[in-house]
């Protein structure tokens, strides 16, 4: 089973990636989370500061794809190191800080989505797919033909179904297949049974596995395209 | 159970969690089952190669980092709720240790001055104290004619036969 999707998106997440995949670097920065946490603890200022240095593109990142916008994700954040900051006190040092920190923004991306029930006209998956190949290629608009019409609209597919997930299926997809987040640490996540988050993560995958057009092939000529093309 | 019927239920329990909240015994058969089992990994993640691939696709796979004025712009609100510091208030915190020093060499100086001279405030020294110890028996006749008292000391004035 693929339990922990090593997928390389973006700089923030690959470094997640690498975080979540274990080992001695996990332990290391875990400690070091741990002893910022106490010196933070301990009156030091420093301690809140440096954790939110490590952890802010991180944070924002999950917050992005919970909400699909940069401009709550970017308020979110804010309000999410606020709730950390007030809460360290309670943080359990037998867990991890991480674990801890992506619950505060699970929740608080939950009640975002319930209090503004999805903005969908400022969505940023509209207005960032149109300007997207430009942002990658850094090449000038050009009428899209062939696989780059494909792409476009596997990528609205994707963005459509991915908001329609209700919050909860949406928390699970979102920390499994972009954060790399495994069952386990999911369920750590959101507090949760793992056979909840697998159930959950089946299902998000299906709705948006049927949201695509019946006719696309995930190993076609667009997809080695987009890869060859880096 | 044969491994067929535990995949059966766990298709069945999976497929009905989207109808109904499953019980904690359903649950955990589903979270163990996912874990042990083989083929219901494999049910269990049969759109996960087409999804993964899809996603490749979704612009929010890359998340480009705010600008340094959003993350400035967040800061100030991260400064303003307490959870940053503020340079320009530490700056500001810095003076009062000025006034501060000052106030305490002005407070040990007082301290000591009151120590070295006690609370009087009478600058001009003090006039010279003469004692004279007067051995008067009982009824000897002396009148005291006057007894008084002011900020010098005592004054008496006696008369005496002797």
């Amino acid at each position: 089973m693929n339990e922990s999707p090593s997928r390389a998106s973006s700089p923030v997440s690959a470094s997640g990636a690498s975080q979540l995949a274990g080992g001695s670097v996990d332990v290391e920065q875990d400690d070091e989370d741990r002893r910022l946490v106490h010196r933070h603890l301990s009156g030091d200022d420093t301690g809140f500061e440096q954790l939110y240095r490590r952890y802010r593109e991180r944070i924002f990142a999950v917050l992005v794809r919970m909400l699909r916008n940069r401009e709550d994700a970017l308020e979110a954040t804010q309000d999410v190191f606020i709730k950390i900051h007030r809460g360290l006190d309670s943080f359990d040092p037998s867990g991890r800080f991480l674990t801890w920190a992506y619950r505060i923004a699970s929740n608080h991306a939950i009640d975002r989505i319930r209090r503004r029930k999805v903005r969908k006209e400022t969505a940023i998956t509209e207005e960032t797919i149109a300007g997207d190949s430009d942002l990658r290629t850094g090449r000038a608009s050009e009428p899209a033909a062939g696989a780059e019409l494909e792409r476009i609209e596997i990528a609205e597919a994707v963005a459509r179904a991915v908001d329609e997930l209700g919050e909860a299926h949406r928390m699970v997809f979102t920390l499994h297949c972009y954060e790399g987040l495994s069952y386990g640490e999911i369920a750590a996540v959101l507090g949760i049974p793992v056979g909840t988050v697998m159930s959950r993560l089946y299902h998000a995958r299906r709705k948006v596995r049927e949201a695509l057009p019946t006719d696309w092939d995930p190993g076609g000529p667009s997809r080695s395209r987009g890869r060859s093309e880096g | 159970m044969t491994e067929d019927q535990d995949l059966r239920r766990f298709q069945e329990l999976v497929e009905a969690s989207a109808h109904r909240e499953l019980t904690e015994a359903e649950t955990a058969f589903v979270g163990r089952m996912g874990f042990r089992s083989e083929e219901c990994r494999q049910w269990l993640e049969a759109d996960a190669e087409t999804v993964t691939t899809a996603l490749e696709q979704d612009p929010l796979r890359e998340v480009a980092s705010p600008s340094p004025l959003d993350w400035a712009r967040l800061e100030t609100g991260l400064q303003r709720a307490g959870a940053l510091n503020n340079p320009k208030v530490q700056v500001r915190k810095s003076w009062p240790l000025l006034p501060a020093a000052a106030a305490l060499v002005l407070c040990i100086g007082v301290v000591y001055a009151i120590l070295r001279d006690g609370l009087s405030d009478n600058t001009v020294s003090p006039s010279p104290m003469v004692a004279e110890i007067l051995d008067l028996p009982d009824g000897d006749g002396s009148l005291i004619f006057d007894e008084g008292k002011d900020e010098d000391g005592v004054l008496m004035i006696v008369l005496s036969n002797g």
